[in-house]
This record gives C-alpha cells, structure tokens and sequence, in this order.
C-alpha cells in the first residue's frame, strides 16, 4: 500500500492526531479543540464533585449557628416549628426579622404574609409593620420603606388613641396606656431616618431624629448621626452642636475627636 | 473532475480546507462554551459561597483589630435554655474539641468539635441539680479535665474514663489550673501552688499582698514545653515567669494594679498608665505555638502578646464590640497548636469565639490543612483528589509515551 498523502490538516493535529484517525473529520480532530473540550469537562466535573463534597460533608447545613444572627434565626425557627399555633406574634416576627438580618429576603415575606394570615398581627405592637420597613430597607427600596412604616405609625397612633378612648371610658389601664407608642414605633423613626439618608433627604432624616431625641436625650450614637447628617445638609453650626452634645457622654471617642477636630473644635 | 489515469490531487487539498475550516469552527463553538460554561460555573460558585458564609455582622480583621474570626459556639441545641450563657472558662482537649462549662441552671461541661458542631454535655445531668462553680478549667497531656473551683476550695479531676476526683488542694480561693505530664500548677487569690499528679503540693509560690512576689488573684496560669510557670497576677496587673521549682525568671508590670484604684486617689481604676501592656485586668493565659504568652484582659477586650524571655509585649489584638470577631468582656482563653487557633470565652457575648491571631504558630501547612478539615473548605476535597487523580495519570501517560517512543526508535535503529 502507498503512504497517504500529508494533508494540511496534519499541521494542526501533529502526530497525535494522525495517530488517533478516528477522529476523522470532526472538530475534535483539532488539539486545541480537543483539550479545550476536556478543560470544559474538567470544570464540569470539578464543580458537580464541589456540590457532592458539599452534601456529603454537610457543608450547606452547618452543624450549628456560628454567628448571633445564625443562632437567633434558630431559635426564632425553632419556636414556630415546635409549635406554630401558639407561637405568639413576637415569635413571628422574631423569626421574620432573623430572616432579613441573614439575608434571606423572599422567606423572611413569606413568614410575614404566613403570619399575617394566620391572625398573629399584634396592632398595639406593629411587630410586622416594623420588620416589613427592615425588610425593604435591607432590599435598598427606600420609598417602600417609608411607605411601610408610615402605615405602621399611623396604625400605632390610632392604636394609643383607642386605648385612651377605652381608658377614659373604663379607666382600666393598659400596657399601651403606661408605655405610649413604644420602642417599635422609635425604632420606625429611626429606620425611616435610615431610609431619608439614602435618599438623600437630609432635612426629613433629621426631622425623624429630632422626634426621636425628644424621647431619648441621651443617645450619644443618634446625636452624632444627626450631626452626620446637617453636616450633609450643609448646617455645620448644627453638626457642631450635636457633636459636642455627644462629646458630653462620650469623652475621648476617637471618632468623634476627630468629627469635632474637622469643625474647629475638640472632645476633652 | 480528473481525467482518468491521473490521481486527485485536489482531494487531498479539499479535505485539508475541509479540515481546516472545521476546527476554526470548533475553536470558536468550544470558546463560546467555555466562556459561557465558566460564567455558569462562577455564578454557580458564587451562590454556593454565599451559601455557606455565615451571615451576621462579623467583624474584618482591621476592625477587629488584628483578630481573624473562623466561628462562634453559642450553644449545644436550639432552644433558648440552650444556649451558653456567659462562659467564663474555656479549654480545648487534644482531640480538637471544646470544652465550656455551664454554671448557670444545670451545671455541666457541654463538649463541642472543632467544627462547633455540640457532641456531649458531661458531669452533670438534667435535674440532678450537682453544683459546678469553675474559675478555671484545663485538660492536661492525657486528656485529664481540670476543673478548679474557687468557693468549693477544691480541684476535680475527669478522667477520659468518665471517673471523677475530689483533689483537696489546700490552697485558699483557687482561681485557676494549667497541667503538664507530671505536674499540677493551681492558681490562687495569694499566689499558685506546683502539686504533684496527686494533688501533693510540691511548692507554694507567694503571699498575699501588692508587693513583688506577692499576688492578688492568679487568674492565669500557662506553662511552656521547659515547664517553666506563667503566672497572671490580676489585680496588681503583673506577669511573672517561674522556673520549674517556682524560683521567679522575670516579672514585669502590665497596667495600673486595680487593687489599688482607691490609693491612687481616685474612684475607678486610672485607666493612663506607663506600662507598654496598659491592661487593666489581665487574665486567663496560654503558650501559643510560636512559643509567646497570650493573655486575655476582660476589660481591656483584647488578646496580648509577651514575649517568653523576657515579658516585653509584642502586639495586642482585639477591640471592643459584639460583632463577630470583636469582645464583651473576654475571660477565658484556650489554644489549639492543632489547627493554631484561640479559643475565646466572651462571657458578655455569651459565646466562645474561635480566633485567630498573627504569627502565632512557627507551622502554617499542616494547621492550615487541619483547620481545612473543620470548615467549609471540605467541599473541595473531592475535586482535588479528582484533579491529583488526573496530575497522576497525566504524569503516567507521558511517561508511558516516552517509553514507547524510545522502543520505536531503537527498533528503527536496529531495522537500519
């Protein structure tokens, strides 16, 4: 038999592509096609080798909570599922809101609504009201933040009214009676002055602290913020004065030493 | 068409063309899959990363202040009766897992892996209602617990066999225990007793008192591979190092001693002090694998660094907060020269926090590989032992190949 020809196709395959003809005519017949081709497989494999690894070492369940988010996502989870018919709506919206601290946006609605549902709404509380704002603050939708906890104020309001038309009437106290509109509904104000920064509505972020501070005249870390956020708006006198109210209950905060420092003053 | 008679030489030249402009087309189909195939791949892996990072509010190592956080231990199920509740003392056995005491409600010793994973509570059980007030806890070469306990005056021993030992050390207020092979060393409010296996003092280090050579309060208590005590002096905010017959090596002042806050004139402890340490209460203390003395200080919130020889501070770490990786109130502390890892009781955080620092080990491979084991690192032991399988066989073919060649060329030279 004669030799065959050399063909020109021999440049790419080198030897070992006249040693395999099997290939033939195909794209494979190629070297560089072809180890493209196992490169591509190899990824595959390794990665599908990653997932089993995963699954079989229990990696994608971790064999218990390694953070404080992780450990209150448990025991809020734990609480619901041992008995979720007389799990309180505390409960729920504990469970809603370790939900959102871990990122987990989609179930943290879907508990909501579950609960919501189920009657677990506690209107002296606002509990869902509140994690509903958390939940799109976390989800960076600013004004359906402010929308959320507008509702929730305004029911809370209405709520304490109620009430104090009930205590005139009966003069039976409540908790809502002894404790006004509540932590929930500050910390509402402080998320909506959360969502007014990203907004860069300065003025009505201020507005939401201002509010705040009346109730509480001592948060340190709200009045820096508040200074934070006239220097934004331009008000250094303002800052100034917030700063220098904070430096009063914090004493040689670095942070803000160097806050005052940038205004001309100083935190002795 | 050829005329008859004449060969095709423009088959050949079809075919090559052929050829060529089949793999110019599977170059660019087997791109187009590989670029589309790593971008699957990357979005596949990014998910699975976020899958597997923990979520919370952990701390960078800048933040905190040079300490790298790997995990927290916050209880041994999911209940909130059960979880740690400011632990206090911490020890890490040989095996690797971690060993807290549990003061508060049902006294036990919960066991942890080093994983976090919960695998045993001991010495007590539910209702039995045993009483366990641990200062200081420590597991010696053999695997022994010690536990000393302070308001009971006594030192107990837990054998890997589950048998239990009263120790009467006659020592007042005992604050804290290190072991080694062949002896005991208890900490105490006036200095630190060397016992025998026994439980026999061997020797009494110390008074009562401010003065060098006197202590108040040994809260820590570390002993390095010459045997040689470190000994933690709370309160007068000193560390003294001791050969092993108790004969004192070096003693430096680390702070302003908190005992004598109301001498100094005034009504806390001044916090200003000249000492390069500026603790304020330092306590539990360990020999890390680069051979320093890491000390703890609770209201200091941090983890310092002493040099062996001589008791100058080489770095502090750590930072005040309740993110992960940062402190509220720290007092105990372990270490695991395994996977060269601290363990941190965060008495305010109620957790114990498994950290890190710089420099801490003279190995990196092997606590790097063990550490490895215990994390999410795991899920990529299959696709390495596949890729070592593929190196190997890779390496085999090659060489299978160049024999080959060599037979077939030496075949032709003896063909000639």
């Amino acid at each position: 038999m004669s030799e065959p020809l050399p063909r020109e196709g021999e440049q790419l395959g080198a030897r070992e592509g006249a040693e395999r003809p099997a290939r033939g005519n195909s794209m494979f017949a190629d070297p560089l096609v072809r180890t493209m081709g196992w490169a591509g497989a190899f990824m595959l494999v390794a990665f599908l080798a990653t997932i089993v690894g995963a699954l079989f070492f229990g990696i994608l369940d971790p064999p218990a909570p390694r953070t404080a988010v992780e450990r209150d996502l448990a025991i809020a989870a734990s609480k619901i599922e041992s008995n979720e018919a007389s799990a309180t709506s505390e409960d729920w919206y504990d469970y809603a809101d370790a939900l959102v601290a871990s990122g987990r946006y989609s179930k943290a609605d879907r508990v909501i609504q579950a609960a919501r549902s189920g009657g677990f709404e506690d209107p002296a509380k606002q509990y869902f009201g509140l994690v509903e704002t958390r939940l799109a603050i976390a989800r960076g939708d600013f004004e359906l933040a402010l929308k959320e906890s507008e509702t929730a104020m305004k029911a809370l309001e209405s709520q304490l009214r109620v009430e104090e038309e009930a205590y005139e009437a009966t003069k039976r106290p409540s908790v809502m009676i002894a404790e006004g509109l509540g932590e929930n509904y500050q910390t509402l104000q402080l998320l909506r002055a959360e969502a007014f920064e990203a907004l860069e509505r300065y003025g009505e972020a201020v507005g939401e602290l201002d509010a705040y501070l009346e109730k509480n005249t001592r948060a340190a870390d709200i009045l820096v913020w508040r200074g934070d956020l006239k220097l934004a708006d331009g008000d250094r006198e303002g800052a100034l004065a917030d700063y220098t109210s904070a430096s009063t209950y914090m004493p040689g905060d670095e942070d803000l030493a160097e806050k005052l420092e940038n205004l001309g003053a100083s935190n002795d | 068409m050829t005329e008859p008679g004449y060969p095709d030489t423009t088959q050949p030249a079809a075919a090559s063309k052929q050829t060529s402009v089949r793999s110019q087309r599977g170059r660019k189909i087997m791109t187009v899959l590989l670029v589309f195939l790593s971008l699957l791949l990357c979005s596949g892996s990014y998910l699975l990363l976020r899958f597997v990072q923990p979520s919370g509010e952990i701390a960078t190592a800048e933040e905190a202040e040079g300490i790298e956080w790997v995990r927290s231990i916050y209880g041994w199920g999911d209940g909130p009766g059960e979880q740690l509740q400011q632990p206090a003392s911490v020890a890490i056995a040989r095996d690797g897992s971690i060993l807290v005491p549990q003061v508060t409600g049902n006294a036990q010793i919960h066991r942890f892996g080093s994983d976090g994973a919960y695998r045993e509570s001991f010495f007590g059980s539910e209702g039995e209602g045993r009483a366990l007030f641990p200062t200081g806890i420590a597991v010696g070469p053999d695997d022994h617990i010690y536990i000393v306990q302070s308001t009971q005056e006594n030192l107990l021993r837990l054998s890997p066999d589950g048998t239990e030992t009263l120790l009467k050390v006659d020592i007042e207020q005992p604050t804290s225990v290190v072991a080694s092979e062949d002896r005991i060393v208890v900490g105490a409010k006036a200095g630190f007793a060397i016992l025998d296996m026994d439980g026999s003092p061997i020797n009494v280090v110390g008074t009562a008192g401010f003065e060098e050579g006197q202590f108040d309060t040994v809260s820590g208590l570390a002993l390095d591979e010459g045997g040689n005590i470190y000994a933690v002096d709370t309160y007068n905010n000193r560390i003294s190092k001791y050969d092993p017959d108790g004969n004192r090596i070096w003693i430096v002042r680390t702070g302003n001693p908190a005992n004598q806050a109301a001498n100094q004139g005034a009504g806390s402890i001044k916090v200003e002090t000249d000492a390069p340490a500026a603790l304020q209460t330092p306590g539990a203390a360990v020999i890390d694998g680069a051979g320093r003395l890491v000390v703890v200080d609770m209201l200091d919130f941090s983890l310092t660094v002493f040099d062996t020889d001589n008791g100058d501070v080489i770095a502090k770490y750590g930072t005040y907060g309740t993110d992960e990786g940062t402190f509220l109130y720290p007092a105990g502390l372990a270490y695991d020269p395994e996977r060269d890892w601290f363990a941190v009781g965060d008495l305010g955080n109620n957790r114990v926090q498994i950290v890190r620092l710089p420099g801490s080990s003279d190995s990196v491979l092997i606590p790097t590989a063990r550490r490895a084991l215990t994390g999410s690192l795991r899920a990529l032991f299959l696709p390495l032992l596949l890729l070592g399988t593929a190196l190997i066989y890779w390496v085999y073919a090659r060489m299978r190949d160049r024999r080959a060649g060599r037979i077939e060329g030496r075949s032709a030279l003896r063909g000639h």
